[in-house]
């Protein structure tokens, strides 16, 4: 195959986002990807860095990650890398006509489908739980068969949290969707789909404006179109003269859904060669360097050269690490992963323990050009860089910082290659 | 170092690959274009733990159209449309297939005997037509409105014969498919014409089989596992001689690399040849990292077209060849279409059952197509490109048919004097 500048491998937030970033920056980029990204399935929001080691609030994730020791990854790419991240994030975002909010010195309240708030640093601006604040009414909007989305469990959430200072109902809209035996049940992404047609929007609009009160916040579930823009969203704001926020929700995530279409299409129009369904297989490293990566599904194998290469292939549960008893490595440089030898101290007793688990920290460790390292310090392969979930050092889980650190790396490894 | 055990391998026929993370779902086109679908993940390897279990008759098994869009997308590397396919056969186990099923899955023998003499073809298509005007494929429950291939006056098999190739030391078995034999011969003779010109001889084999595509969709697994038996023999015996083997067809590339070892215990006969097998777009690739791709005599076309990529072939995870190659042309203009599939998946679209759906998905592309500034479409999949000349006004054509253009266009020294005289473009 063609040699390209850089071969990334992964196609999730943190490849999509290092493959944009590079190739801004005038680089060939060939990307490849075996199945699609978590983004499906998260949220599309960009946690930063919610909660601290401890459990408490964040309230300046910038400047919290500042103050964080390697191996975070934070530590390793430098608080001000997180920054050009945020700024480049946010940039990438309006080019294409979905903003998001956010500037990485304050978490934004982002509604959950729980009827609680959800500390995190970007979202779009249909997530941003700011409208909440001025507004007197909250009426939380159903939609009927759409399944694992609960109007009332919503609302008495929000009676509680706001403790009565607020006015809150609920109110069920009915689209015509063929149901009972023999039909799939609505998801969230069928109602996208629907109000994708415009008539049904002009008919969700005549179903609720007889009821909205003036200085509301209507709350929907994230079926406000399938595509990354903000028209639907818009359009009901200007029709029912009120405020409109989506909730996050149940994969799969129509609000990770539009930011994947929207990363892929930008990575597609700067020329990213998106090679899908690539399994990468194996690597050759001669004296430390990498010159080319393997692939088979089930025909030829095929072997992609470059200058640089990045790993971007996620932790355990998106297959960039393969954990066994008392042992964890990645697969394709075979890098060994630190780990302790008894199985029985990689986690507490407890799931949720108020502490980071051990086990979620384990992954890649790097130097500061990402760079992966052997157990002896040294460096393994040096022209790889390692982003994303696959690094050591951190609990995305419990901090809250998953995309963040996605993001933040990604740049980075862009900004050095 | 390469030589890892393939995951792939580890799933085959494996439900359990499944994580129930619902990706499949967001890329399933029948899903999206109906309600009544529950959709592959659910179809697939969650029903398929029961059916292990328990026979099952779900009517849900009708629905999938193998078009592998859920087995791009798994994260899991589970076999979803093939445990799709396996249930629907598993269905005809205790249940009759109708008047369609035992015509579309018979494309192959219909093919030999229409394209056996041109007045049967010209018969056949006449036919063929005029049932569809007056609505009557509806009782053998095909679509009257669906854009059916027709049959060529003579197959390609037969128009071989007569081609004097140059004798090359390089040789390669093509392997038409059913579609460039009896439908699109002109293609065939296309690729002899422009793979002699790179100095690369085109040999057939006659006793290949159908690849099994529409027998597939029609749940007669048996017959394909019987064409998948001869095939696989032959393609190794090739490969034995040092031969590559060339597809124009990505649904036969699909299913001579893919299909045979995840449908059934044939790992072993498929890696070998795997190796040697290759579509044609990306074999003109190969050749230029030799450098014996004329590249220097594409002549400059100002011409625009839109691509639309086949599902089967972006399920392959080789990217797309085709654009790379066009590309070379100077002057040519491809705007790429955006629509997730054609939604036509041979049989799918014409069965009567299904044909609505099939339409319904392939409505975004036809949009795109009639929207677009370009002259014409052009995909490698012989059933899409029907598709999108399918109401859009514009033809669709091959991208050998481009190539061909560009090498006349650039006057290419000694391209036309190739004695392999290839048909016009559709």
């Amino acid at each position: 195959m063609e040699k390209s500048d850089v071969v990334v491998i992964g196609g999730g937030i943190a490849g999509l986002l290092c493959s944009i970033w590079a190739a801004k920056r005038g680089k060939s980029v060939r990307l490849l990807t075996y199945g699609q990204g978590a983004l499906t399935v998260a949220g599309g929001i960009i946690d930063l860095y919610g909660y601290d080691e401890d459990g408490s609030e964040v309230v300046d994730p910038i400047k919290a990650a500042a103050s964080l020791k390697a191996p975070h990854p934070y530590a390793v790419v430098g608080a001000k890398m997180l920054q050009q991240a945020v700024d480049a994030f946010i940039k990438l975002t309006a080019e294409v006509g979905y903003p998001y909010v956010g500037d990485g010195h304050t978490n934004l309240k982002v509604p959950t489908a729980i009827g609680s708030f959800k500390n995190s640093g970007l979202a779009p601006r249909c997530l941003d739980g700011k409208v909440f604040d001025e507004a007197e009414n909250i009426m939380v909007v159903g939609f009927n068969l759409l399944k694992d989305y609960f109007p009332e469990l919503i609302a008495n959430g929000y009676r509680e949290y706001f403790e009565g200072s607020k006015n809150v109902s609920e109110r069920k809209v009915k689209l015509a969707f063929a149901q009972g035996q023999g039909y799939r049940d609505v998801s969230a992404l069928d109602v996208a789909r629907e109000l994708d047609k415009p008539e049904q929007v002009l008919n969700v609009i005549a179903q609720l404006k007889p009821s909205v009160k003036p200085n509301s916040v209507l709350v929907f579930p994230p079926v406000l179109g399938e595509k990354p823009d903000y028209k639907i969203w818009e359009q009901l704001e200007q029709e029912l003269n009120c405020k409109v926020v989506e909730t996050s929700s149940m994969p799969p995530s129509v609000t990770g859904l539009r930011l994947d279409n929207l990363l892929k299409r930008t990575a597609r129009d700067l020329g990213v060669d998106i090679i899908e369904k690539a399994h990468v297989l194996s690597s050759r490293v001669e004296d430390g360097r990498c010159l080319e990566v393997c692939t088979q599904n089930y025909g030829r194998k095929l072997y992609y050269s470059a200058d640089d290469f990045v790993l971007a292939t996620g932790g355990v549960f998106g297959g960039g690490l393969k954990a066994s008893m008392g042992k964890m490595t990645e697969p394709i440089f075979n890098l060994e992963i630190e780990v302790p030898a008894d199985q029985a101290d990689w986690s507490y007793q407890h799931l949720f323990a108020g502490k980071a688990q051990p086990f979620a920290a384990y992954g890649v460790k790097v130097n500061d050009k990402l760079n992966p390292l052997n157990a002896d310090g040294s460096v393994a392969v040096s022209n790889l860089k390692v982003i994303g979930r696959a690094l050591a050092g951190y609990d995305f889980c419990f901090e809250k910082s998953g995309n963040g650190v996605c993001l933040a790396t990604a740049y980075a490894a862009a900004a050095l290659l | 170092m390469f030589n890892k055990k393939k995951e792939s391998a580890l799933y085959r026929d494996n439900p359990d690959a499944c994580i129930c993370c619902n990706i499949c779902l967001t890329a399933c086109p029948v899903a999206r274009a109906t309600q009544e679908y529950r959709g592959p993940k659910l179809n697939g390897p969650s029903l398929t733990r029961i059916r292990k279990l328990v026979t099952d008759s779900d009517p849900m098994v009708h629905y999938c159209s193998n078009c592998k869009n859920c087995d791009r997308v798994c994260p899991s590397g589970t076999p979803i449309s093939s445990l799709n396919m396996k249930a629907r056969a598993l269905y005809y186990k205790d249940h009759k297939h109708d008047a369609a099923d035992m015509m579309l899955s018979r494309n192959e023998e219909l093919g030999k005997l229409f394209s056996s003499n041109k007045l049967f073809a010209a018969g056949a298509n006449l036919g063929m037509k005029c049932t569809a005007m007056a609505g009557g494929l509806k009782f053998l429950g095909l679509s009257n409105d669906a854009p059916y291939p027709t049959y060529a006056k003579e197959s390609f098999y037969s128009q071989f014969k007569k081609i004097k190739q140059p004798s090359c030391s390089r040789k390669v078995l093509f392997f038409p498919g059913c579609f460039v034999n009896y439908n699109e011969p002109e293609l065939g003779l296309l690729l002899v014409k422009i793979l002699n010109y790179q100095g690369v001889e085109v040999v057939i084999d006659k006793r290949l089989k159908c690849c099994g595509s529409p027998l597939l969709s029609t749940g007669y697994l048996d017959k394909v596992e019987q064409n998948a038996k001869v095939n696989t023999e032959i393609l190794a015996y090739y490969t034995r001689q040092g031969m590559d083997i060339v597809t124009t067809c990505t649904t036969c590339s699909l299913f001579l690399k893919q299909e045979y070892a995840e449908l059934f215990d044939m790992e072993k006969e498929v890696e070998s040849y795997n190796q040697n097998l290759y579509e044609a777009c990306e074999y003109l690739l190969k050749l230029d990292e030799e450098g014996l791709f004329k590249k220097d005599c594409l002549g400059t076309l100002e011409s625009s077209y839109i691509y639309h990529t086949p599902c089967h072939l972006k399920v392959q995870g080789m990217g797309i060849p085709s654009l790379k190659l066009l590309s070379y042309i100077p002057g040519l203009t491809i705007e790429r279409a955006t629509a997730p599939c054609c939604g036509l998946s041979g049989v799918y679209g014409y069965k009567e059952k299904t044909a609505k759906i099939s339409e319904t998905i392939g409505a975004e592309l036809r949009r795109q197509i009639i929207n677009s500034t370009a002259k014409a479409g052009v995909c490698e999949c012989n059933l899409c490109r029907l598709q999108m000349a399918n109401g859009t006004g514009k033809t669709a054509v091959h991208p050998f048919y481009i190539l061909d253009e560009a090498y006349k266009k650039g006057q290419a020294p000694g391209y036309e004097k190739a004695p392999a005289a290839a048909g016009k473009g559709k």
